[in-house]
């Protein structure tokens, strides 16, 4: 079975369809609506994190910078009276912000250093220092206010640290801020799925959760989040050889950035975990519902084998009592529909099947009719038959009793002249002259007498055959003569001729009246078809076959059959003479009479304007009758 | 939107894996004080291996720097070679220093590493049949010409040298080919102080130490930041006294924090810090582009061995096969120049040196 076709098939190619929607439908929920929708929200998390911490981080370092401020418009009072010193220790050890303070006069050296109290460091080390190269220096002198450094190593304390510079008179107040604070912040407000680490202008981490990290000075200005601008921006990219997502936020007053990341894979996670659920349980549903529908669909397809088989065996015309029971009401409907139509079907069969009765016996009426009108045309046919031989035979009674009238009326007055001759006295050469006279009127008159008798003899026995249909023995050669010197007259009249080709010796046993009757219509066809009554020669031959069978042939060169016509001219009622004496069944009589009674056969050649030959093929020995073979003939016998 | 749909497609993509990465190994002091050493050159060893990958990696793979600080500490150092060892990487750039050089040469060949070190200058690695080569000349050719240098320009007979304990196994080998030469060439080293950077120093302390003897020069192997403080704190006490500095000394930092005391001293370079190329000039670009600042010496040795490790790697260095590819390929193109390993795998590099005048190094040759 065509799976594709099948219902089966069908309904499961429906159900996948119609879960691979909502499947896809899910799959482009989750990608265009929830992805993003997490992206956001882990973008927005990260960004009021980031805030959060360049705050902080603004809180920490600004400070420090103010604090500079408020010593630096004074600081040439301080120096005059040696408060410098104590000014700046003041600063060191309030808080525990800064890693140094120093102030560096106008030639670059410091002049003022202040370290926390613990810090092992020898303050006249640093005292004198030139720090004329050192770029935060440059930069404060070159913009003459407070500048901020980037990260680096502070060579007083050894610490990675921040400084910032304002100007104090023809110096510079410098606080060196430790790193560490920010290292502090950042790691309280990374949690395990936030990473917070603030990097300086050039990209240098500062601060990061990972101690190891801010202390390595690792450059992240090649993250590909730098590329386009320093606004708040989210984006994914690859940090550490792990996907993150991660949002920059600069810190505006440093020049600063904090970035804060998330690995992807805790982005994913929950978006992933959904998208299995709903996945799994869609997954599982289709499963469920290809079951079902596979169950569901065998069990319809098994139904309608059932109806299938049901609506075969009505088909093969048995009607079952018991209907199988549906649970469907499409099913149900189907099989109320095949019941009702099983008994339209019982009903219109037993109607046709009286009709057909009937129709046997109307039929069988019909013929008998037929048969009997048929029976009266043969018979009329052969009446007519009958007739042409009775006028043939009339007139060739006509000449020998013609001629012995003749031969009579002359002897009569050959007697009236000698009986006048003796009364004038008897002579010897008139008596021999009378006898001679009686004589050959004797003669005239025996012969043609004869010749009578002998047409009556023949005139007698073709009627009695053609009226009998008796069966006898005949020679073949004797009854062709006989019949065609009855119908002399008519094929001389039409100024024909028949030449016929006798064989001595073939005898048959057989029914000559209707055999003369065929060859009667043969010849007549012969003159009236062949040669429309035009001169013409008539061939008439015979033969004897092997196995005891005689051909017998009828041949003209007139006009021949049409071979459009040549097929039918043996059914009944078939004429091209309609209207002009033809009744039609002449050679369907013929064809009948050769093959039922004579037990043999008739063939017609012809080519149109070469003339026709029917030819008999005939056993010497008639079969034996019987009622069927013979039902033209019998009831032209009995009627 | 067109943001969401970049997050939609980046979050998609992220489930995508590409091949495995080329595991390469960085062992280096990135953090502390030796930081503008093992920092600068992982900075360096990091750019080659960026612009690399940029360029679509070693036959299609991306290489992978494996970072691992040293501390210059000899046991942290070895720990982390055998760290990077299990984790697969196929060679280590690096060390930078002298003293984890001579730490981990017995370590590397116990884990059948290779390193290849960008700034290990000492002696007592040269001529030694084992995994560890390097990209520049050791001491012998350094501290050498530095005395000869130092002789003729300053016409001087009587040296002091002051040299950092913290890296024995550089300065130790700096001083004795420095005294060597300075002596063979008619000078006499008059005192040798050491100090040790990894403690409280006195640096006024260490300078008054140095002068006792009464040098006319002072000829200084130590890192940058201590090198500017102690040629302040030298100078201050002896203004105009003749200094030379080794190349440990040669960063950016000196001039940083040396400010004006450090004129006139003459450093050793290990590369050439003029170069017109334009394979340099572009990769001085990219540098101070990625990591706002100048390479020195130290970038210039890490990108340098960073890139023979990773030539070597694409000419299908397995772990196994690297040393016996190296000694194959043998000749390597350096940043500035030709890189060529003698059978022990140490390269003979050119001595660049300079004087600093105005704030900047100033090769000799145009002087």
């Amino acid at each position: 079975m065509n799976w594709k076709n099948s219902l089966r098939g069908k309904l499961t190619f429906l159900v996948i369809t119609g879960t691979a929607a909502p499947l896809i439908g899910v799959v482009l929920l989750l990608v265009f609506w929830l992805m993003p929708t997490f992206g956001k929200q882990v973008s927005s998390n990260n960004q009021a994190l980031a805030n959060a911490l360049a705050t902080q981080t603004e809180r920490a370092l600004l400070p420090s910078q103010s604090a500079l401020r408020q010593i630096a418009p004074n600081i040439a009072e301080l120096q005059k009276r040696q408060h410098l010193q104590v000014a700046l220790d003041t600063l060191t050890s309030s808080s525990n912000l800064f890693e140094a303070v120093y102030y560096v006069g106008a030639d670059d050296r410091i002049a003022s250093l202040a370290v926390p109290p613990n810090a092992p460091i020898q303050r006249h080390d640093f005292i004198g220092l030139d720090l004329s190269s050192a770029p935060i220096l440059q930069r404060a002198r070159k913009e003459n206010h407070g500048v901020w450094s980037d990260a680096y190593r502070s060579p007083i304390s050894s610490q990675s640290v921040v400084s910032t510079a304002v100007p104090a008179g023809d110096g510079l107040l410098i606080a060196e801020i430790s790193l560490q604070n920010l290292s502090d912040f950042v790691r309280r407000l990374s949690d395990t799925s936030a990473t917070l680490f603030i990097l300086d202008r050039r990209g240098l981490v500062v601060a990061h959760p990972n101690p190891l990290l801010s202390a390595q000075q690792v450059n992240y200005s090649n993250l590909p989040i730098f590329e386009h601008g320093d606004e708040n921006r989210t984006e994914v990219f690859e940090l550490e050889r792990e996907k993150v997502i991660g949002t920059l936020v600069p810190v505006r007053d440093l020049d600063w950035h904090i970035i804060v990341t998330q690995p992807m894979a805790s982005v994913q996670h929950p978006v992933l975990i959904i998208a299995i659920t709903l996945v799994a349980l869609i997954v599982l549903g289709s499963l469920l519902a290809g079951w079902l529908s596979v169950h569901f669909a065998r069990r319809l397809a098994d139904r309608f084998e059932d109806l299938a088989t049901l609506s075969q065996r009505l088909a093969a015309g048995d009607y079952p009592d018991q209907w199988p029971a549906q649970n469907l009401i499409e099913a149900e409907r189907l099989n109320d529909s095949l019941r009702r139509m099983a008994s339209a079907i019982r009903e219109r069969e037993l109607a046709l099947r009286e009709i057909n009765l009937h129709l046997e016996e109307k039929v069988a009426e019909r013929t008998a009719v037929l048969r009997e009108a048929e029976a009266t045309l043969a018979r009329s046919e052969k009446l007519a038959a009958l007739g042409s031989l009775v006028a043939g035979i009339a007139h060739e009674l006509n000449t020998p009793i013609g001629n012995g009238l003749m031969a009579a009326s002359a002897f009569q007055e050959h007697t009236r002249q000698f009986e006048k001759a003796a009364l004038d006295g008897l002579r010897r050469s008139t008596l021999e002259q009378f006898v001679e006279s009686a004589r050959e009127a004797g003669e005239l008159i025996v012969r043609n007498l004869h010749r009578a008798g002998e047409l009556i003899s023949s005139f007698k026995q073709v009627s009695i055959d053609q009226s009998t249909s008796q069966r006898r023995q005949f020679e073949l050669n004797e009854l062709v003569y006989e019949i065609v010197t009855t119908l002399s007259p008519s094929i001389r009249k039409a100024r024909c001729e028949v030449d016929i080709e006798p064989e001595e010796g073939i005898t048959m046993d057989s029914y000559p009246g209707p055999l003369g009757q065929v060859l009667i219509n043969l010849i007549s066809n012969a003159v009236v078809h062949g040669y429309h009554e035009q001169p013409g020669k008539v061939s008439v031959r015979m033969r004897k076959l092997p196995g005891g069978r005689a051909e017998l042939s009828v041949s003209d060169h007139g006009h021949g059959i049409p071979p459009t016509v040549l097929g039918r001219i043996f059914d009944p009622f078939f004429t091209t003479k309609l209207g002009q004496g033809g009744s039609g069944l002449g050679l369907s009589i013929c064809h009948t009479i050769v093959n039922n009674l004579l037990g043999g056969n008739i063939l017609v050649e012809s080519r149109e304007g070469e003339g026709a030959t029917f030819t008999l093929h005939i056993p010497l020995i008639a079969p034996v009758e019987s009622p069927e073979n013979n039902i033209n003939l019998s009831r032209g016998e009995t009627s | 939107m067109r943001r969401a749909v970049f997050l939609v497609l980046t979050l998609l993509l992220a489930a995508c894996q590409p091949p495995p990465p080329v595991k390469l190994g960085f062992i280096a002091g990135v953090s502390g004080r030796f930081a503008d050493l093992g920092g600068v050159g992982r900075n360096g060893a990091q750019l080659a291996v960026e612009m690399r990958n940029q360029s679509g990696g070693i036959n299609g793979r991306k290489v992978e720097l494996l970072v691992r600080d040293d501390h210059q500490d000899a046991d942290t150092a070895r720990a982390a070679v055998h760290q990077l060892s299990s984790e697969g990487v196929i060679a280590i750039v690096g060390p930078m220093t002298s003293v984890v050089g001579a730490a981990i040469a017995p370590t590397l060949d116990e884990n059948g590493l290779v390193a290849v070190a960008g700034t290990v200058t000492t002696t007592s690695l040269t001529a030694k049949d084992d995994n560890f080569f390097r990209v520049i000349s050791t001491t012998r050719i350094y501290a050498r010409n530095n005395a000869v240098e130092s002789l003729r320009r300053f016409g001087v007979k009587r040296a002091s040298i002051l040299i950092d304990q913290a890296n024995a196994d550089y300065t130790e080998s700096w001083m004795q080919d420095f005294k060597a030469a300075f002596e063979e060439k008619g000078g006499e080293i008059v005192s040798v102080v050491r100090f040790d950077s990894r403690q409280a120093k006195n640096f006024q302390q260490i300078a008054s130490q140095v002068l006792a003897a009464r040098p006319d020069l002072v000829g200084l192997a130590s890192n940058a930041t201590d090198a500017a403080m102690l040629v302040q704190k030298i100078r201050q006490l002896r203004p105009g006294i003749a200094i030379t500095g080794g190349g440990w000394t040669a960063s950016e930092r000196l001039l940083e924090l040396g400010g004006r005391a450090v004129e006139g001293m003459l450093v050793e370079q290990y590369y050439n810090r003029h170069d017109q190329s334009d394979t340099y000039s572009q990769f001085l670009r990219a540098y101070r582009q990625r990591f706002g600042q100048d390479p020195g010496y130290a970038g210039v040795a890490g990108f340098d061995a960073a890139n023979v490790a990773m030539e070597a790697i694409s000419h299908g260095a397995t772990r196994e096969t690297f040393k016996a590819t190296l000694l194959k390929l043998r000749t390597f193109r350096g940043l500035q120049d030709e890189i060529r390993f003698d059978d022990f795998g140490d390269a003979n590099r050119q001595l660049y040196m300079t004087r600093i005048e105005n704030g900047r190094f100033v090769p000799l040759e145009y002087q």
